[in-house]
């Protein structure tokens, strides 16, 4: 049974949830699972949780977690930085190893949630066993411009809406300070220092030029990266719809490392 | 102010959030709050945990839960179908709170997290007050006269016509896979006007106080309606309706969200004495 919990020090307590290995098979594994950015929370948060059951099911021992500001943890959006978030799965990250008794973990991060791992692989102490980047934000501007283009569709179905600000003070709901939308728009993961990972990979629904290009660069300079494209099995109006392929294939590249 | 995880209900599959003010206002009922549609328990733009964290600044304490099979809790194992099953949630709920000390409720619900809060409160004597935000809603000759006929004279509808064809014009990009998905998808089974009126009563007559809010993104049309599809028109004033006609379902702006969660928020301290 996974195990709710708050971690942390107060004022800056994160909101988890801890899955122990649930088939028995105990693997020298733990896995934290960083998530998507404020405004793709609710649209994945079901994504994390089948995740989080699918690697415990493999014998993996699981963190999920919400940043601060962000889902239950303390704090408001407003005071969210992406800086703040990278030291928040640092902080998950010994959470993890305290719970499980694993040495060294491994991140998973989805959407921004892969970028912040990204840099919080270099801000660990321990390098990640693995780093699994799961359609990762590569550049931040065009990220923030997908994000427009949702919100807008949103608004074409409503009578009445605001008028489009630019940059947005809002989004999905979603406050959007603008030093957290200048720290988005800064990302360029085809620039930024290299991950700290013994092993990489890379998945994507949708291959972009972006992603070809983030693969190459890992692909040249990473000694364990594996990328593999897995389709989108469908698209909705409100975004991503999940697809069990990319879980799977997830779990089974964490699951192949014996441990 | 702090918080703390609870799980509860049958092997503890149930997960929320108490959050607890440092000195509790004496007397005031304990807030309770879950999912709103299929997504997890803090609520649209974080709403519930806005609420509940400036309820306890005011002496209010609250939970916000999953439903079971949602966010963070597991599915029952009884085959049931979804309002039965939340119904269940909802009473574990109120059990775990009693057996913390609580003795009467107020209930916060949210599109189809209405349905069962509006059979525990007519049930529940306990429940003292009780919030349905685009919850039912019943057709009136007024707005059937709005979604039939006016609906062709009404410049907001022209304009979003007009948004969609040209949205360059209206600085909107959009993804053309996506725009005309739906236009009202929240429907749902109701209760027969007769009987949502027949629970009404029975929750007035025993003292409880109800605020029902609606959004333009549902069936209800215009102010007055909720008044005009009851027969009864005396409720000793413990009723109080709130149409935000500009306002989407979700309140997904800040502007009209802000208005919203004051009214709800001062309305649940009202209720609390404070």
């Amino acid at each position: 049974m996974p195990t709710p919990l708050f971690f942390g020090e107060d004022p800056r307590r994160l909101f988890g949830v801890y899955h122990s290995p649930s088939n028995g098979t105990l693997r020298e594994q733990a896995v934290v699972l960083c998530p998507a950015g404020p405004q793709e929370y609710m649209l994945t948060h079901w994504a994390q949780r089948r995740l989080a059951v699918l690697l415990a099911g493999h014998g993996i021992h699981v963190l999920r977690f919400d940043y601060f500001g962000v889902g239950d943890s303390q704090g408001s959006i407003e005071e969210g930085t992406l800086e703040q978030w990278q030291k928040d799965i640092v902080t998950a990250s010994e959470e993890l190893r305290r719970l499980s008794g694993v040495r060294r973990t491994s991140l998973v991060g989805y959407r921004l949630g892969a970028t912040l791992a990204w840099r919080a692989s270099v801000l660990s102490a321990d390098k990640p066993r693995h780093l699994v980047l799961w359609d990762p934000v590569v550049r931040g501007k065009t990220y923030l411009g997908e994000l427009r283009v949702t919100e807008d569709t949103y608004a074409s179905q409503l009578l009445f809406f605001p008028p489009p600000d630019d940059p947005p003070s809002e989004l999905y709901g979603y406050p959007l300070p603008r030093a957290q939308y200048e720290a988005t728009a800064a990302i360029d993961l085809l620039e930024e220092q290299l991950p700290a990972a013994t092993r990489v990979h890379m998945y994507v629904g949708r291959q972009t030029g972006e992603t070809r290009a983030l693969a190459a660069r890992l692909q040249e300079h990473v000694k364990r990266f594996t990328h593999e494209f897995v389709p989108e099995e469908g698209r909705t109006g409100s975004g991503n719809l999940l697809s069990k392929r990319v879980l799977d294939a997830i779990g089974g590249a964490l699951s192949a490392d014996a441990g | 102010m702090r918080e703390r995880v609870v799980t509860f209900g049958p092997e503890g599959i149930l997960v929320g959030i108490v959050t607890e003010p440092d000195a509790a206002r004496r007397g005031a009922p304990v807030v309770v709050m879950s999912n709103v549609g299929l997504n997890h328990r803090v609520g649209p733009s974080r709403a519930w945990v806005e609420l509940a964290r400036g309820l306890a600044e005011h002496g209010v304490t609250s939970l916000r839960y999953d439903c079971s099979g949602l966010g963070d809790s597991a599915p029952r194992k009884d085959l049931l179908g979804d309002v039965e099953r939340s119904v269940l949630d909802l009473q574990d709920a109120l059990a775990m709170l009693t057996a913390d000390g609580a003795t009467h409720f107020a209930l916060v619900s949210w599109c189809s997290g209405t349905d069962n809060s509006h059979v525990v409160a007519v049930r529940d004597p306990r429940v003292v007050g009780a919030a349905f935000l685009d919850g039912y809603a019943y057709a009136t000759p007024t707005s059937l006269a709005h979604a039939k006929i006016y609906r062709w004279v009404e410049p907001p509808r022209w304009r979003r016509a007009l948004r969609r064809r040209f949205p360059r014009l209206f600085g909107l990009d959009l993804d053309r896979q996506a725009v005309g998905w739906v236009d009202e998808i929240y429907n749902r089974e109701y209760p027969t006007r007769e009987k949502f009126e027949e629970d009404l009563a029975t929750l007035v007559d025993r003292g409880a106080r109800l605020l029902f809010v609606y959004s333009q993104q549902t069936t209800y049309a215009y102010k007055g309606q909720f008044w005009d599809w009851l027969r009864r028109k005396k409720w000793g004033g413990q009723i109080a309706v709130e149409y935000y006609s500009k306002a989407d379902h979700t309140f997904r702006y800040r502007a009209d969200r802000e208005v919203m969660m004051s009214r709800l928020s001062s309305w649940l301290l009202a209720l609390s004495g404070a």
